[in-house]
This record gives structure tokens, sequence and C-alpha cells, in this order.
């Protein structure tokens, strides 16, 4: 145990250069660090499209996947993210198995092996996102590491999914494997897999082809970096990784000793534990210094009894994520990265909670690090020199609806729906609006299927998907839109849905320099519902979520919480679940009256907020600006604001006095500090 | 006498090639972007010319004109098309914008998507107020659940018209399926503004014109042909009627991406897309086919990119998987010939944030200003300046001496941007410039193979563009291979090519069939609705032929199917054994078929068939086999290699220049054979031979030139 502790806190940073390292860094010849450093990433991409061809999972294709390349030692020279999430901690089980399982005669590390591991506390995210490692050896010598994960949308817990909502410990959450060899002699042990799909009954051929998937591309990977250890020789590649570490924390440090030394603030807020919609705050100070950055999670709410907790390495992996896709997206990928950066986590929050918490949905959890350093990377960069990265990012929410059932060919089906999945806004930058539908936040490159990919496999029908009006954040630059989505239970008797999105009741995705954040969305949910006779009439059908929400003709209509625990719904029952935007940037009123209209046009706004909001009159029908009563109206609203100012210290007397209700604040804390002031006993 | 004429016309040069009886010419002449038609006839009057013969007689003792052109693009990167607008199910009005969420990274590379403050959709070829919904709705099994609100539909129209519409493109879901709902909406429109109106219009049906499962590139296949349907049936007809004056009387025959052809009035717009690498992909085949060689890479490499195709054990059934035109999934089928940002005038920095790391392209010079060399305006030091100071190319006789090249603006690119801030000597720096780029393009090649299940160095590489050459030697080295091969007729390989195609047309239609059923175990049964689709299948191309006016007794036909285990998402696409099912038997050699490729694409790893085995589509073939034509060789006496002359050349680093032999590539008799290094120049390009290379000149004027050993680079 003392072992993985360690390990947990600092295996993210690269291990100090063994003997002859630097020495091999030394001795490489002109031109083999260029040539070679680019090989080894396309030779993580081969893996990743050889498990992409082979694999079945949603999120497997919408991104949530890494194949990458380690040294010996265990650190990421060379991947090929879906998400940046693993970048950090998929060296902690390596660095594991061979602190613990190297000299352990009754495992060994030996060549050909095949290694696994799902295991939060073992350095994963939650143990949906699976992961194979394979060693690799050439002359006898261990030289690298191939590794290969995936998120994988079914885990054998008390709900179907992965992603437990209702959880309250560990013990919920169904197949947990620490990291173990599932393989010998590059050969695959069947009695691992009869027993990974007597865990996963649920969706046992999805497990079975994605195993073998995953396992497929690390042997990939395998090859080729024997092949180049054949041709460039054992020291070369040593040489070649040390590099590649020290030139990506070369780039960090010269990047971060541009910025201007402070410390920035923002501070977010979650409306649900996963088990009751209650608030809890997150909290972030990032102290850029020199060369270093420090990002300190203080002043978090204490963990619950919720199925919404992380844990600390958690919390760093989503850093990267902001990190990589933002201030160092030109950088090549390594554990270099780290080195520049300090994560404080206190102990004890839900950001950092017991080991027998609940984690499965810790990337919904996550993911509240993404506005939070939206916001202060965007100032830090704004203040740095680098303007043309400035941007909030996403909403927090960043997830879907998962199903599971029996599908119309009889086959048992678990998965995420990657729809609303890919399907959130990004946020405004500092010249243009942001991205409507963008895509995943945690990886943006997936995919969103079609329709008739999910009808094919599902037996669900859409009632609608598309953009939806009014999701974006406002600001002289909007936000993205989000999208909805709308299924109809058919072709089955019965199916049974959960939900892990969040933001229903209160936004985490804030906006930039005054830009307003997203909008909240609820679920929407008609039980007993005679839809279907409805379409074969020909009748009227609702044809987006403000619709919907009016939709009193046929059967129980529901507004709720989106993070919802297992449902069953029956056919011709309605489920829709909608995807945040993105928030703005600036002042409304600095926002140009003709794309205000435009956006009205292309039913991104309603013609409400445009006048409400944004202070433009234009004719309802012909939608003409006109400018002039367009400049009245808005002096109008800056008047009404300067009416309300007031002196900041008299604001703060008032605004401290103000407190949500006490109910709301069950699990935050003491308010408003978020300090642990409840025991959280777990049996 | 019968003829054929070739045309390939690209942004800078249209290259021509005519057989003439038993002989063959080929030239280029310089595209007339302002009227395609101009140069194309101007390229056939110097090929006439060549030959001796009136370009009246050429054209009118011609059975087939084959035609490939990449120009399409230009009119989508103008966005010049018609405005259309868009007819869709009900509350999926927005799918063209969506595009399935990270639309704004299609077409984009690797370093611009991983910028994600810089995202931005492509802007729509449709505006959103342009696209309606319409009340109807159809299910996966083609079940009508609403039925068509023809009313409803109707007040749309007349909204669309009043927008000015000009073209209407239709993708209702699951349309390929039952596409009755899409054909009713053609009628509607056609009714409400027949021919005589002056709103009459085109309707594009994504039931025709895709009829594949998924709407989003359903609905973008349809829309880049609305789009671009209009300009190119201007350019094409003016194309006709130019020849037809010229006294040429077949139909102008297209090359298609799926490797086949047909002609222009049966072609549609994106079919036509890439059909230039294409043809250079199948005139590899023949070639490689000439020489013995199973396993070839075609590669061009030109001034701004690298294009490659593989052909394996003598066939080039590798697709696309994801074809992308422009910032545009769609859903046809293309050759996978792929295509990378290094060509000459690729761009050579330093990139200061990660250490001082040399970076060559993706990013080109251009044609202007071009490399530093062109003497243009440029300043950035590029591959070419590179190959320039590194004494490969003979700055008077570049480009057939129509280009002379500026060595001292060459070498002050190189010394400012890449030399002084490494701290090494200019011919350092630029031979590190050309191993990088060579570097990068031998990846793309290794990875292209393995990925696919080859063993590179099992490949020969067919070297051709004006900069194949000089690289070929050390792209070859990169990824692991030890012979390229260079035709006499290189540069104009891609109108060699489409003179070796097949009439050839492709039909697919996605229907789902459940080959092996992972529940029960129990093969697939359903033999008559399989073949009455193989059936429907070729009774249209029995049509097409029929009226292009060819004899449809002559038709082969082949099937192909995309097949998948349960669940998975990804299809591999199979040659099936036999063209119909009618027992047990032929499923189980579909299965095998299915089985063998997978574990050779993958892993044996990967087979999982108790999954069950679905098909999701059949794709047929049906080929008019032409008659075999010779390879048109420049036959040389046998001959010795005597130098022309030396120049100083770089080789090694840290080395400095040394004397190098230069060669004529005209006086190399057969059986010529010069050691590396050596510069061999011929009128449109440099053969760099390198140390440790042999070339041979062979008696029908290519050059082989191989690698004694396994090379270390």
């Amino acid at each position: 145990v003392s072992t993985l502790t360690e390990l947990l806190e600092r295996g993210m940073k690269p291990e100090p250069p063994a003997e002859g390292e630097l020495e091999a860094v030394e001795s490489l010849r002109l031109g083999d660090y260029e040539i070679l450093s680019e090989k080894l990433v396309l030779v993580a991409q081969e893996g990743k499209e050889v498990m992409t061809r082979m694999g079945i999972s949603s999120m497997l294709h919408s991104g949530d996947t890494l194949v990458g390349v380690y040294t010996a030692a265990g650190d990421l020279v060379a991947p090929v993210c879906g998400t940046y999430l693993h970048s950090v901690t998929g060296q902690i089980p390596i660095k594991f198995v061979i602190a613990e399982y190297g000299p352990d005669p009754t495992v060994g590390i030996r060549e050909g092996d095949i290694f696994y591991c799902n295991e939060a506390l073992y350095g994963g995210i939650h143990n949906p996102d699976q992961f194979a490692f394979m060693p690799v050896f050439h002359d006898s010598e261990l030289i690298a590491w191939a590794v290969c994960g995936a998120h994988q949308g079914e885990t054998g817990g008390q709900e179907p999914g992965g992603e437990i909502t209702q959880a309250k410990t560990r013990h919920d959450e169904g197949m947990k494997l620490s990291p173990m060899k599932i393989g010998e002699n590059y050969q695959l042990r069947n009695d691992v897999l009869r027993m990974m799909e007597n865990f996963i009954s649920r969706a046992p051929r999805m497990q079975v082809t994605d195993v073998k998937a995953r396992v497929a591309a690390c042997d990939r990977v395998r090859l080729r970096i024997q092949e180049l250890a054949n041709r460039h020789g054992n020291n070369t590649l040593r040489g070649i990784f040390r590099r590649m570490i020290q030139q990506t924390n070369t780039g960090v440090r010269r990047r971060v000793e541009g910025w201007l030394d402070g410390t920035y603030r923002h501070v977010v807020f979650m409306d649900t534990t996963g088990h009751e919609a209650k608030l809890l705050r997150a909290n972030i100070a990032v102290t850029v210094k020199g060369d270093k950055v420090t990002l300190d999670f203080e002043g978090t709410s204490p963990e619950h009894e919720g199925s919404y907790n992380a844990f600390a390495h958690i919390i760093a992996a989503h850093c990267a994520v902001n990190l990589y896709q933002f201030p160092f997206h030109d950088f090549p990928i390594s554990s270099g990265m780290m080195q520049q950066i300090e994560i404080k986590v206190p102990k004890g929050s839900f950001f950092d909670a017991d080991s027998e918490a609940a984690v499965s949905c810790s990337p919904l959890v996550g993911s509240l690090v993404f506005p939070l350093l939206g916001v202060t990377l965007s100032k830090i960069m704004y203040g740095g020199g680098q303007r043309d990265l400035v941007c909030g990012f996403c909403t927090s929410s960043a997830s879907a609806v998962m199903v599971s059932g029996f599908n119309q060919h009889g086959h048992r089906v678990t998965d995420f729906m990657g729809y609303p999945l890919n399907a959130y806004g990004l946020a405004a930058r500092h010249d243009r609006d942001g991205v409507d539908v963008f895509g995943f936040p945690h990886g943006p490159w997936g995919k969103a299927p079609d329709v008739e990919d999910i009808e094919q496999e599902f037996p669900l029908l859409h009632l609608y998907e598309h953009q939806l009006s009014d999701t974006c954040g406002l600001g002289k630059y909007r936000g993205g839109t989000g999208a909805a989505v709308c299924y109809v239970v058919y072709d089955t008797e019965y199916l049974a849905f959960t939900s892990s999105q969040k933001e229903s009741k209160f936004p985490a995705s804030n906006g930039l320099f005054g830009g307003y954040a997203a909008t909240t969305l609820p679920g929407l949910r008609v039980m007993n519902s005679d839809i279907l006779d409805r379409m074969a009439a020909g009748l009227p059908l609702p044809t987006d979520d403000y619709e919907l929400a009016k939709f009193t003709e046929s059967g129980e209509l529901f507004i709720e919480h989106q993070t919802r625990g297992i449902q069953l719904l029956h056919r011709g029952d309605v489920l829709a679940a909608s995807t945040q935007g993105g928030g703005g940037y600036g002042d409304v009123l600095e926002r140009d009256a003709a794309a205000v209209v435009t956006d009205v046009r292309r039913k991104v706004l309603s013609a409400e907020l445009a006048r409400d909001v944004f202070g433009v009159v234009f004719d309802p029908e012909t939608l003409l600006v006109d400018a002039t009563a367009t400049a009245a109206a808005r002096d109008a609203i800056r008047a009404t604001r300067a009416d309300l100012g007031r002196p900041y210290d008299e604001f703060e007397v008032d605004w401290l006095q103000k407190r949500p209700p006490e109910d709301t604040l069950k699990y935050f804390g003491e308010w408003p500090s978020g300090a642990p002031n409840r025991r959280v006993i777990r049996i | 006498v019968k003829g054929s004429i070739d045309i390939d016309i690209g942004g800078t040069f249209t290259d021509c090639f005519v057989r003439y009886g038993e002989r063959a010419e080929w030239c280029k002449t310089r595209t007339t972007t302002f009227d395609l038609g101009k140069g194309m006839l101007e390229a056939i009057e110097e090929a006439a010319d060549r030959l001796g013969i009136t370009p009246k007689e050429l054209l009118g003792q011609s059975e087939i004109i084959r035609y490939s052109t990449t120009l399409a693009l230009n009119t989508l990167l103008e966005a010049k098309g018609p405005r259309l607008g868009y007819i869709t199910t009900e509350g999926f009005e927005d799918h063209l914008l969506v595009g399935r969420g990270s639309q704004w990274q299609d077409g984009k590379t690797i370093k611009e998507m991983r910028n994600i403050a810089a995202a931005t959709k492509p802007s729509p070829l449709i505006a959103r107020e342009h696209m309606v919904g319409v009340k109807e709705r159809v299910d996966y099994k083609g079940r009508v659940v609403r039925p068509l609100d023809e009313e409803d539909f109707l007040l749309k129209l007349d909204y669309l018209v009043d927008q000015g519409v000009r073209g209407f493109v239709v993708c209702l879901l699951w349309s390929h399926v039952n596409p009755a709902h899409e054909r009713r909406i053609r009628e509607l429109i056609e009714l409400e503004y027949n021919e005589t109106y002056l709103g009459s219009t085109p309707v594009f049906l994504s039931s025709e014109n895709a009829p594949r499962r998924l709407e989003y590139t359903r609905a973008t296949t349809t829309l880049l042909n609305a789009y671009l349907h209009q300009s190119m049936y201007d350019e094409l007809g003016s194309i006709c009627k130019r020849l037809r004056s010229g006294g040429y009387r077949s139909p102008l025959m297209m090359v298609h991406n799926t490797g086949g052809m047909a002609s222009v009035f049966r072609s549609s717009a994106i079919q036509t897309f890439s059909g230039g690498p294409v043809a250079g992909l199948m005139g590899g085949s023949e070639l490689g086919g000439a020489y013995g060689f199973d396993n070839v890479v075609v590669t061009d490499m030109g001034g701004t990119s690298f294009d490659i195709g593989l052909i394996v054990q003598g066939s080039t059934r590798f697709y696309q998987l994801a074809p992308t035109i422009d910032r545009w999934l769609v859903d046809v089928t293309m050759l996978d010939t792929h295509s990378i940002g290094a060509g000459g005038g690729s761009i050579a920095r330093i990139n200061h944030d990660v250490g001082g790391r040399l970076e060559v392209g993706p990013e080109s010079a251009g044609a202007m200003p071009g490399p530093a060399c062109y003497d243009q305006g440029g300043r950035d030091a590029t591959v070419t300046d590179a190959d320039l100071v590194l004494g490969y190319l003979n700055p008077d006789a570049f480009n057939g001496g129509r280009t002379t090249l500026n060595r001292r603006r060459a070498e002050r690119a190189l010394r400012e941007r890449v030399a002084k801030p490494l701290g090494v000597s200019v011919e350092d720096a630029a031979l590190l410039v050309k191993r990088i780029v060579d570097a990068h393009m031998g990846a793309v090649i290794h990875k292209e193979t393995v990925l696919k299940g080859y063993d590179p160095r099992e490949f020969v590489i067919f070297s051709a563009g004006g900069a194949g050459p000089v690289h070929a030697c050390g792209y070859a080295e990169a990824a692991g291979m030890s012979t390229v091969v260079i035709f006499p007729f290189s540069s104009v390989f891609c109108a060699y090519g489409s003179s070796t195609m097949d009439v050839l047309h492709v039909y697919e239609r996605s229907q789902h069939f459940t080959l092996l059923d992972g529940t029960s175990g129990e093969w697939f049964t359903g033999f008559d609705a399989f073949n009455a689709l193989v059936a429907q299948l070729s009774d249209q191309a029995r049509r097409d032929f029929a009226g292009e006016g060819f004899d449809v007794e002559q038709v082969e036909f082949q099937l192909e199917v995309d097949m998948k285990f349960g669940g998975q998402l990804n299809v591999k696409r199979v040659a099936a054994p036999s063209l119909t099912l009618a027992s047990q038997g032929d499923v189980q050699a579909l299965y095998k078929a299915f089985e063998t490729e997978y574990s050779e694409a993958y892993s044996p790893l990967g087979l999982n068939p108790d999954a069950g085995v679905e098909i999701d589509a059949l794709v047929l073939k049906a080929r008019l086999p032409r008659l075999p034509q010779a390879i048109p060789w420049v036959p040389q006496p046998d001959g010795v290699a005597e130098p022309t002359g030396t120049r100083e050349a770089v080789w090694q680093l840290e080395a400095g220049p040394v004397r190098t032999p230069a060669y004529d590539s005209a006086a190399l008799g057969s059986g010529a054979r010069i050691a590396g290094p050596a510069l061999v120049e011929s009128e449109t390009t440099t053969v760099v031979v390198a140390p440790g290379w042999t070339l041979a000149a062979d008696d029908n004027g290519a050059f082989i030139i191989s690698h004694g050993e396994e090379q270390e680079s």
C-alpha cells in the first residue's frame, strides 16, 4: 500500500533518468530525435486505429481512449489520445506493476505478458476505463511498455452502464481489477475472459470483443517498438524517450515563464451528489510563479455518501485535459509537462474521497475542472500573450443517457447514447463565437452517431435531434449551442435508462469577462404516452424540448434533474436528454445587433432573448433591425445597470447575508467556505 | 488506325497521354483554369504534333477519351455553388450543421485538430433558414411510422421557393430502405413547379445519390452532388462540344474514385473527385503486373503534397475509411489514396517552443511565392531550397530549363531559418531538412502498409511527380524498402494510368443480413433476399452499359460485401467468393473470406464469431474488360553509362560536398548501371541515386534503383 500511495502522489511525474540515460541522449545523432519521435507517435496512432476498427463500445468510438508508448520505467512519451485524461494517470498502474510484481516470483514481468487494470484506486479514472498493457523486451532487456485503454459502457454494477449514479460505496460499482496479468506468451487466457464475461453479463459480447481490441492494439505497438529497437538499438530508443520528456518540459517551462506571476481564482458549484440534488462547491486558486504553476483546490466541499466523488489523481487527470487542449496544445504529450505543475487537492473533499467511496461517476466530478481552469487559464493567457487561446471551454456536464435491455434483434445491449455525449457547445473566444454542438468535452474528437446508427442497434425511435435554441451562454460573443435529443421506446416491450448528466438546477459553465453562463437544462420524460399512435394518425408532435415540456395531451410528463437513477420505460414512453451550450464572452450589449438577429433567424436564439437581454429592437416579421431604437434600448439597460450599482463594501455586506436554503447545503460543508462539517460513514 | 486519349487536369499542368495504333506519346501543357477545354485541346494538339498527325485525325480515330481531374474542389473552395434548399424529416433539420458533433475537425490535420481554441465548423453550403423539416417518418425496417403530410410540405416548398432556392436536396431518415416519401416529394415539386415554369429546379434525392445507411453522409454526398452539379455540367458540356467539333464521336469517359469509369453524363460530381490519384494507382497496378511486382506503393511527390496508393498482391482493393472532401465527410467508395503535406514547397522551420526542434511542413510555400530559390519573394526555407543547396538540382535545368533557380537565396533562407538556430552548417541544415521530409514520407508509407497488415519490405516503390525521383531513395530507405522504379512516362503517370483502366461501374446498397447468429449459432438462410438484391444491382449495371453503347454480354460482375462481427461499428469490405448464395457451403465460404481478410488487416487475436457475423451492405462491381494494350516502353539499345559532368553534392552530415557524377537520362542505354552517389537528369526531374543505391537502366527505358542490403538510416 505504501508503494501505491507514493505512486499516486508522484507517479504522474517523470522518473529521474536511469544510469546511462543522459549519456544516451548525448549520443543521439543529428536528426534522430526529429525522426524517431514522429515515428513513435505514428506507432501509437497505428495501435489506436487497430483498436477503433475492432472495438464495439460507443465510448471507444467517441474517443475516450489512449494508446501510448511508455518508457521502461513507465513514463509516457508518445501517446495518441482520444482524451488527455489518461496521459498523466496511465503511468501509475505500470509503475505499480514494475515496483510490486517485477520482483515477485509469483507474477514477474516477462516477454509476451499481457497486463490489465480498471481500478481507480490504482491510478485509473473510474472502472469503466479498462487498460491493457504489455512490457516490450528487446535483446532480453525491458525497453518500453505498450498501453491501450478505452472506456467500456458496462461494468456489472448495481445499475447498468458503468457510471452508477445511485452507488453509495465502491461495492456497488461492479468489476474492479487491480493490475493483473491476463495473458502470457502473447496469448490471452480464456479463463480470465470468461471471468470478465461473467462479471459483465449485461454486455458480454462487448466486453470480450473490446478486451481483444485493446490487446491487439497493444501487441501492434509492441511489435513496432521492437522493430525500431532492432534497427536503431536499445540505447538510441532510451535516449529518444528521455529527450521527448525533456522537450515537453522545456516547452512548458518557457511558456509558463511568459505568464504573469500571480494567483488566479475561480469557484463553481455542482448541483447533485448523484443521489440527491444538492449543492457542492469546487474551488481553485492557480498560482503562477516563475516557471511553475500550482493548482490548489482548497475550499472544495467535503466528500459525501453519493456517487459523485473522485480521487486526487482523477482531478489531476482532468487538469491535463484543459492544459493540453489550450495552453500546451502544440507540445508533444509526455510526462515532462507534469514536472512543472503542482496539484493540491484537499484530502476528505469530494475531489479526494476515502478509498471506500463510490467513484464510478468521477468524470462527472472531475469535469468541474473544465470551467474552473477554463476561466482561470483564460485569464492567465489573456494577460500572458496567448489571447488566441482564450476560451472558457465546456460545461461540466459531459455525460449522456445510458440505455440497457434487449434490442430488436434479441441481443442484450447496454451503452451510452453517443449523440448527446458528443453534442456539448464550446464557449466563446476573445474574437468570435463558440462552436455549436462542438463535441464531448473529455475527448472532443469523437463522433456523435447518426440516428440510423442508433435505431439499427437499439429499439428506439428518435422524435427529434437538433441544436437547441437558447442553450448558449450570451455575450459579445456567444457560446456554441447545445443539442436536444428525444427517444421513444420502440420495437421492444421495455428498456432501462440511467443518466449522469448534471447542471439541471445550477450552471457550472461560466462566461468570461462579463459573458453569461450557459443555461441549465432539465431532463424530460413522458410515461404512458400514446405518441406512437399520434404519429401514425399524422397528429402534431413536439419538435423540441420547449414543446415537449408543454406536451400534456398524452401520458404523464416529468420534468426532472438530468442525473437520474435507473428508470424502466415501456413501448411508447418518451425520454429527452439535452446538452448545455458553452459560456459567453464579454458584454451582451456590445454584440453586433445584426449577429443577434441572424441567430434568431437561424433558431439559435429566441426573439425574447434577443430583445430582453441583448436589447435589440427588430421587426418580428422581416427581422430588420431598428438601429436607433436598439441604441436607445441598450442605453436604457445600461442606465438600469448603473442604478443597481453600489460601492463594493456595501454590496459585500448584503451578499454575505444571502444563503441558499439549508436543505440545499446538506452536503456543502460550512457555508460559504465548504469546510468539512460532518462525518461520512460507509459500510 | 485506332487511338485513345487520356487527360488528367491538375491545378498547374494538364497531362496528356495518347495511343495511336502501336505508338504512344505524352506531353504536358499549362492548365487553363478559365476554360479547361482550351488547355485540353492544346494538349491534344501537341500530342498529335508529336505523332506527326493532325488533331482532327487523332480525335477522329480515337475510340475513347478518358478524363480525370481534381478541379471540382475549386468550385467547393470558392463557394460558387447555387442556392439550395434542404428538405428532411421534421425534428432533424440541423444534421448537416451538427455534422456528428466534431465536424470542425473533418478535413483538418492532427496539429490543427489539437488546437481546440481555433475550432470552427465549415461554412454551411446551405443556410439554416433554407433547411426545412417535413412531417413524415419511416423506421429502420422501412415501415411508415408517420405518413407524409403533403399539405404541410407544400407550404414549406412555397417558403423555400420564395427564398430564391435554385435546387432541392432531399434526405429523409431511412429513405435508403424505403424511398417512397422522397419520391413523392419530388413528384410534388415537379407538379407545383413543372418544367415550363421559371421556378423549375433540379431535385436530388439521397435515396438515389447515396442509398446507404447513415443520414449525415447520405445528406453530404447528395448535397455535394447538387452543389457541384451545374458548374460541372456546364464545364463538361463545353468540353464535349469542343471534342465533338474536333471530330470525336464516342462518349467522354470520366475516371471515378472507385477505380472505375463511366461516361460524363452517367457520372455524379462526387464520384469523380479523386480521379487523378486513382488513375495513377491503376496505372501502377498495370506496370506492377508487367514487372512481376505484386506489392507496390505508387508515390507522387509534387509541390505541396505527397500522394501514395497501395497495390497488394496485384490488387488495388483498398478503400478510404472516412472519405472527406474539403471539410465534408461523404459516403462514396474511394480507392484508398493517401495524401500528406510534404512536397518541394514544404517549409522548414525551428520550433523554439520545444527546445529548437526542426520541423518540415505541412505548411507549404505553394506556387506563389514558392521556395526562396524561385526568386519570387519567398523567404522561407523549403525542401526544394534544400535540394538545390545539396547540389541535387541543376539550377539551370529545372523544369526543362524553363525555371532558373537562385542558389544564393536558397542558402540565405536555410542559413537564417535553420542553420543558425541549430548551430550547424548550411549544407548540414539542408541535409537535415531532406532527411526529415524523407522520414515523414517514409513513415506514412510504413504506416499505410503495416496498417493493412503488410510488411513494407515486401513492396517496391513506383516514383512519380516532379520531386519524387529526387527523394525516392530517401523515403524508401525511411520506410525500410529497397527498390524504387521510375518509368519514362512518370511525369504524366496519372494520364497514363487512366489509359489502363477498364470501364467499371460500382453499385452499392445498404442492407442488413445476419450471416451467423451469435446467440443461436445458426447460419444465414435467406438466400432469396440476398440474391434478389444482387440481381437488382446487376440489372441496373446492364442498363447503364447499354445506355453507354457497350455490349452488355461482355460485362463481368464481382461482388464485395461489407461485414463485421456482431455489435461492431466498423465494417471490413470482403471480396465474395461467389456472386450469389445458394447453399450453406456458399455462406461459410463467405465467412471464411471475411475471417482471412480481417485477421490479415488487424489480428487473429480479434476474431470473435461468438458475437455473430453481420452483413451491412453489398457492393457490385460491373466491369467491361478492355483489350490488352502494350505498355509504352521506350526501347533502349544496350549501352553503358557515361557521365556528362560532375557537380558538388552533399551526402553525409559534417562531411561537406563531394564531386558527384551527373548523367543525362536520355543517354543511358539498356543495361547501364550507376552506383550512387550520382545524379541523373531528365527534362522533368532529377533522379538522385543515394550512396549505397545502384541505378540500372532496363531495355524499356525505366530505371530500377535498388539498395544492396538492409539499410541503416
